[in-house]
């Protein structure tokens, strides 16, 4: 699916299955080589999944551990009043009650502990049976792996236990989470699924021809360290902390939304009335909420190229991975607002066909939240080589269509490569969005009345359900139709090409 | 503004010499439809007219208002329905319709994923059918509605077998 964009870009990714020996290979103590970043953390023992496994024994108490701040919180809070009518200082009422519970979650933690195991079924598909009174039976097949992340939330990493997480690519039991294991023992793991995925891969790939990703290459051997490395994938972005509080301030409904906030203030205060206040907290209260949860969603923010795809990682107390088959993206939408224009900031979101597995048939993809244009540009031509968003040969919109659009016509331009078919869209928010011509799924031309007046046409341009569209707006009329019929045919062979 | 004409329907065009133009029965069918939708209407026009107190400037005002988007109403569908066409070239499928607002569709046989046939009961009465495809974008909306029952049938037909042909390989 990918020979439009092809993952294997000749600088992209380093070779290394050569290099780097078996993880089953133990390198003597002493003249061991040192240790290559990339491959440090890659552990050195394949454990045996043929037996069932559990997590860890301690898992019950840091499941525990897991809720005692909020508890405590619950206990001390709205019952500070209670712990006094019974005789005791609330901070040590509290602390026994959150106890007991703690205690309890620990017993029930146990419990579902005992019940879950996991293993390696005759099929080689990952197993995980679990539940206390309702039985579930996981079964995930690694030939479709797309992830397997060593996750750490707050409490867990303080004990020092990580979750596992396990993605695969499809709908219905496409993951499945492990808590908790120890670090080195989450590698393990990890390293052993990811040998017995690129076994799986490899031995699916001799049977069947319809593979995503058409870069792999079965004659390779198979080497979970250099699948664990290509999972990992090169870093082709970071988001900072700064710069990404600095564009959510920045944007258009925040600052719109900010400066009614303060005008209902001042209106407020004129008046000395109440009843904008609540106005003003609403206006005020929802883009800081916005901004804030936000914030904890795309920190940490990092986009990096594997072999499964794009691998993009972000969250700041809990991290969220996401794997995009670079053949699966359908659209690619490049949104700069009024404010980060100064900076010279954009976003780019993307349409995806089966986003992370997750069931859905596609969905929205951040691709960076907010990223400087040249960088964003950069990495979009790695991503889809050939496509140079600054050098497209934009068709701008007549100047008639001002009487149309007034404020968005000078933007207004489509532009079709050998590759892509964009448009550009917007006057306060910016935005160019382009699909790949097999990703375009029909053409349609559109005319209102006063369209009509003004010899102007739409011509849109479809592609799967997400955030991203392409409209070619306000088209001069003699070339609509020539532009849809000419579409239409490059859709149709870029879809022939690929086969 | 006569000098545009031409080029408004240069733009929505046929590939060929015409559109295949659907059947008048769906103008009925429609039609139908308008006045099975316009009874409630007429019940409250009636009890205006029956229910003492009511001036009689409101009622002649409603009814005047009724029969007047009654009539457009009706108008529109005759000529909504004629605007509606297809053709099928070689390699894709063009769909038009749209008077105040004209659309064309033009659908690649390779990107059709399915191809519904449905006949609700008044259709099935007048013995017409519509033919929807769809592709993997929501937005496509290529329906060719009013086709008689066998023509629809081997459109559906025709375009499967397009469709698997171009998409074959995949």
């Amino acid at each position: 699916m990918t020979g439009q964009f092809p993952d294997d870009l000749p600088a992209g990714q380093p070779e290394q299955s050569a290099t780097h020996p078996l993880p089953a290979y133990v390198p003597p103590p002493g003249d061991s080589p040192p240790p290559d970043p990339r491959t440090a953390y890659a552990p050195t023992a394949l454990i045996d999944l043929s037996i069932p496994r559990r997590t860890h024994p301690a898992s019950p108490v840091v499941l525990a551990a897991r809720i005692v701040p909020a508890v405590y919180l619950g206990m001390l809070l709205p019952l500070g009043g209670l712990w006094e009518d019974i005789g005791l200082i609330p901070a040590f009422g509290a602390a026994i009650a959150t106890i007991l519970i703690a205690l309890v979650a620990a017993g029930f933690g146990w419990w579902s502990w005992k019940k879950l195991t996991y293993y390696l079924d005759a099929d080689g598909d990952l197993r995980v049976d679990s539940g206390i009174f309702q039985r579930q039976a996981r079964r995930l097949q690694l030939s479709r792996l797309q992830s397997v992340d060593a996750v750490s939330p707050l409490i867990a990493r303080l004990l020092g236990f990580v979750e596992v997480r396990i993605e695969v690519a499809g709908a219905g039991d496409s993951r499945a989470v492990l808590r908790y294991l120890t670090k080195s023992q989450a590698e393990d793991l990890r390293t052993t699924i990811l040998a017995k995925a690129e076994q799986r891969t490899k031995s699916e790939d001799a049977t069947s021809a319809d593979v995503d990703g058409g870069e792999y290459d079965p004659a390779a051997p198979p080497n979970p360290a250099n699948l664990a490395n290509q999972m990992d994938g090169e870093l082709l972005a970071r988001v900072p902390m700064g710069r990404l509080l600095g564009s959510l301030l920045l944007r258009t409904t925040t600052v719109t939304l900010f400066i009614l906030t303060v005008l209902f203030i001042l209106f407020t205060i004129r008046t000395q009335g109440v009843a904008s206040l609540a106005v003003a907290v609403v206006t005020g209260g929802v883009p800081l909420f916005a901004i804030i949860s936000e914030f904890f969603t795309y920190s940490n923010f990092t986009l990096s190229r594997t072999r499964d795809g794009l691998r993009l990682r972000n969250g700041l107390l809990q991290t969220q991975t996401r794997t995009v088959p670079v053949g699966r993206i359908q659209a690619v939408e490049i949104v700069a607002p009024l404010l980060w224009r100064r900076f010279g900031w954009v976003r780019v979101q993307l349409t995806v066909a089966g986003v992370g597995g997750e069931g859905q048939e596609t969905g929205r993809a951040v691709l960076l939240p907010v990223a400087p244009r040249d960088e964003a540009l950069a990495i979009i031509e790695q991503v889809m080589p050939g496509v140079a968003v600054d050098d497209l040969p934009w068709v701008s919109a007549p100047r008639r269509a001002r009487w149309r659009e007034p404020f968005q016509w000078p933007f207004l331009a489509w532009a079709a490569t050998d590759q892509v078919i964009a448009t550009r869209t917007g006057r306060i928010t910016r935005r160019i969005s382009f699909a790949p011509h097999a990703r375009n799924q029909s053409v349609r031309v559109m005319q209102g009345p006063w369209q009509r007046a003004l010899r102007l046409a739409t011509v849109a341009f479809d592609v799967a359900p997400g955030p991203v569209s392409l409209s070619a707006l306000q088209v001069d009329l003699p070339t609509a139709r020539g532009l849809a019929d000419a579409q239409a045919d490059r859709a149709r062979l870029a879809r022939l090409h690929q086969a | 503004m006569t000098s545009h004409v031409h080029e408004v329907d240069a733009a929505f065009a046929p590939p060929q010499e015409n559109w295949v133009r659907v059947s008048p029965k769906l103008i009925t069918a429609r039609r139908i439809t308008l006045v099975l939708g316009s009874l409630l209407e007429v019940a409250v026009i009636v009890a205006l007219w029956l229910i003492p107190g009511i001036p009689t400037w409101i009622a002649i005002a409603a009814t005047a208002v009724f029969v007047a988007v009654f009539v457009w109403a009706w108008w529109l569908i005759g000529r909504r329905v004629r605007s509606y066409g297809y053709a099928e070239r070689e390699t894709d499928l063009l769909v038009v319709s749209g008077i105040l607002i004209r659309r064309l569709v033009i659908v690649p046989y390779g990107r059709m994923q399915m191809v519904d046939l449905t006949a609700g009961p008044i259709d099935r009465w007048l013995g017409i059918a519509t033919v929807q495809l769809h592709t993997a974008a929501a937005t496509t909306d290529a329906a060719i509605p009013g086709l008689p029952p066998d023509d629809a049938a081997a459109l559906r037909d025709r375009l499967a077998a397009r469709g698997e042909e171009r998409s074959a390989g995949m």
